[in-house]
């Protein structure tokens, strides 16, 4: 075994080392902003060359120039200005479908989907993952992820940790659960039953509903039946962070919905599945916010502080 | 010459991470106990015989370790963490021996015991140069041929993500560490140190002791199996 300075760019060391640091800088987003998807895209680009490269740092060469297979081999051709290149990240995709079972047509769209958003930010003015909600494609990307890490003999939680890996489980059980998409029906009858109510009894119940709302815990957003307020309440997912400013300590907790209820139409739906499946698998962030000396004082509060010095006499 | 078959020393290299020769072939030079041994790296910037004696911080360079610690304690370290691929061993042999400076040999599992796996696995750290040119990302567990090396070098590596970040801390706030230590006293006495299974320290030198030399080369491998 020899010793080696470095890796080559192409190995799936490098390459998987690098989505590893993506994925960090992805979780370390809030799921609510654009940078989350970006990182998530950055993720992806970097594990799909991973998982070719896998096979061989060869394929990940550029066909155009020989140099390029020479250099993928591991050596520096002799020549001015060489800079390696290397496929397309398209290629890459084509290029893993027609060699894994496992990574299918489906996939293959998945990913060109995700690269061509990223392209949209990294190319134009356009801010292709400030309109996304993550329940829309969190699933479906941490899916495939799963797909690609198993090629390389890997699972979710090499690349995103054991918390995160947990959470993704579910997002993908989510995702293939297709019978989760029947709560549309049931979305539909409540909203027929709440349209044949008059106009009073729905200001009524929609008044009932906003004060409900107000008043118990819970992440408030409109009923996809009636429109009133209404809330989901979830699991927590990851661990607190927690901000220090001057005087105040921002405490963030994250939660992955569980179950939906709306007091003006009755409306109820239970699972995550059901749930992503309308619309509401948004995981949500609980912010509190503590004045610093009602956050210590409970440790640092000194019972005895009004006595006289210990001392034994 | 002597049959390094009878030494075991691949046996023990493998049981505990080190070797330790007494004595051995102390009219042979370095590099012929090197090459009887094992396979001598050939690469431009580790091969050959590197002569160590200590050195005052002032009279070194900062990238060298002398040339942060001096005469003080060398900490536990992985030699050549910076690179992909470190050398798989080291020997390290006397020349002028001192009674009273240790190479310390930690076996990298008393490390491994006190860190959650998913931390270890997911640890990433960069040296702190770029090296040719290029930085890249060294993961601190790096899976090797069925098996795996640890690094670690304070100096020479930087943590790149939270899990780095709490290992180094670990290193760092380590104390009572249970190591095997070692006097490279007499004339041929011979360390082979397994650098991916173990790290590896020097105690300070004292004023009776600034004579020491060692030498030390680099194998990829054992002649008798590894």
């Amino acid at each position: 075994m020899a010793a080696e300075e470095l890796p080559h760019e192409w190995s799936t060391e490098a390459l998987f080392a690098k989505a590893q640091r993506n994925a960090e800088k992805m979780l370390a987003q809030s799921k609510e902003e654009w940078t989350f998807g970006f990182w998530s895209a950055l993720t992806l680009e970097m594990l799909l060359r991973a998982t070719l490269s896998n096979i061989s740092p060869t394929l990940i060469a550029d066909n155009k120039s020989w140099y390029d297979l020479y250099y993928s081999l591991g050596f520096e051709p002799i020549t001015k200005k060489y800079t390696p290149k290397s496929i397309s990240i398209s290629e890459v995709i084509k290029r893993l479908e027609s060699i894994s079972d496992e990574f299918t047509g489906e996939e293959k769209n998945y990913c060109i989907s995700h690269m061509e958003l990223r392209n949209s930010e990294v190319h134009s003015g356009d801010l292709p993952f400030d309109k996304l909600n993550h329940s829309e494609w969190l699933g479906k990307f941490y899916s495939v992820c799963k797909i690609l890490l198993a090629i390389k003999g890997l699972v979710l939680d090499d690349l995103f940790g054991t918390d995160e890996a947990t959470t993704a489980e579910t997002l993908i059980d989510a995702y293939h659960d297709k019978s989760a998409k029947a709560v549309i029906g049931t979305i539909e009858a409540h909203k027929e039953v709440w349209e044949g109510k008059g106009d009073e009894d729905k200001e009524t119940l929609a008044k009932q509903a906003e004060t409900w709302a107000s008043r118990n815990e819970g992440h408030r957003l409109n009923c996809p039946s009636c429109n009133s307020k209404a809330l989901v309440f979830g699991n927590s997912i990851g661990t607190i962070s927690k901000t220090i400013d001057e005087d105040t300590i921002t405490e963030k907790q994250n939660y992955l919905p569980s179950h939906f209820e709306c007091v003006a139409c009755g409306l109820k739906i239970n699972g995550y599945s059901k749930l992503n499946a309308c619309g509401l698998g948004d995981t949500f962030t609980a912010t509190n916010i503590y004045d610093a000396f009602e956050y210590y004082e409970s440790e640092n509060y000194d019972k005895y502080h009004d006595w006289e010095p210990d001392y034994n006499e | 010459m002597q049959d390094t078959k009878s030494l075991n020393i691949s046996v023990e290299l493998n049981s505990k991470g080190y070797a330790f020769l007494p004595a051995f072939l102390p009219d042979h030079s370095t590099i012929e106990v090197s090459q009887l041994i094992g396979t001598p790296i050939q690469n431009d910037k580790i091969s050959g015989v590197h002569i160590l004696t200590p050195k005052r911080k002032k009279d070194s360079k900062p990238n060298l370790y002398s040339g942060n610690f001096g005469h003080n304690d060398f900490p536990f370290h992985t030699d050549m963490a910076h690179w992909y691929k470190p050398p798989k061993y080291l020997l390290l042999r006397c020349i002028n021996g001192s009674e009273d400076v240790f190479t310390k040999v930690l076996h990298s599992s008393k490390i491994l015991n006190q860190i959650p796996q998913n931390k270890a696995n997911m640890a990433l750290f960069k040296p702190r140069k770029a090296v040719n040119g290029r930085l890249t990302l060294l993961k601190f567990k790096q899976p090797n041929e069925g098996s795996f090396l640890l690094r670690w070098d304070q100096l020479f590596l930087m943590p790149s993500n939270d899990a780095a970040e709490e290992i180094s801390n670990m290193f760092e706030e380590m104390s009572n560490i249970d190591s095997v230590n070692f006097l490279l006293n007499k004339p041929g006495d011979t360390l082979i140190i397994d650098n991916f299974k173990t790290f590896h320290a020097r105690s300070g030198i004292s004023k009776k002791s600034t004579n020491r030399i060692v030498e030390r080369t680099y194998l990829n491998n054992l002649n008798y199996g590894s």
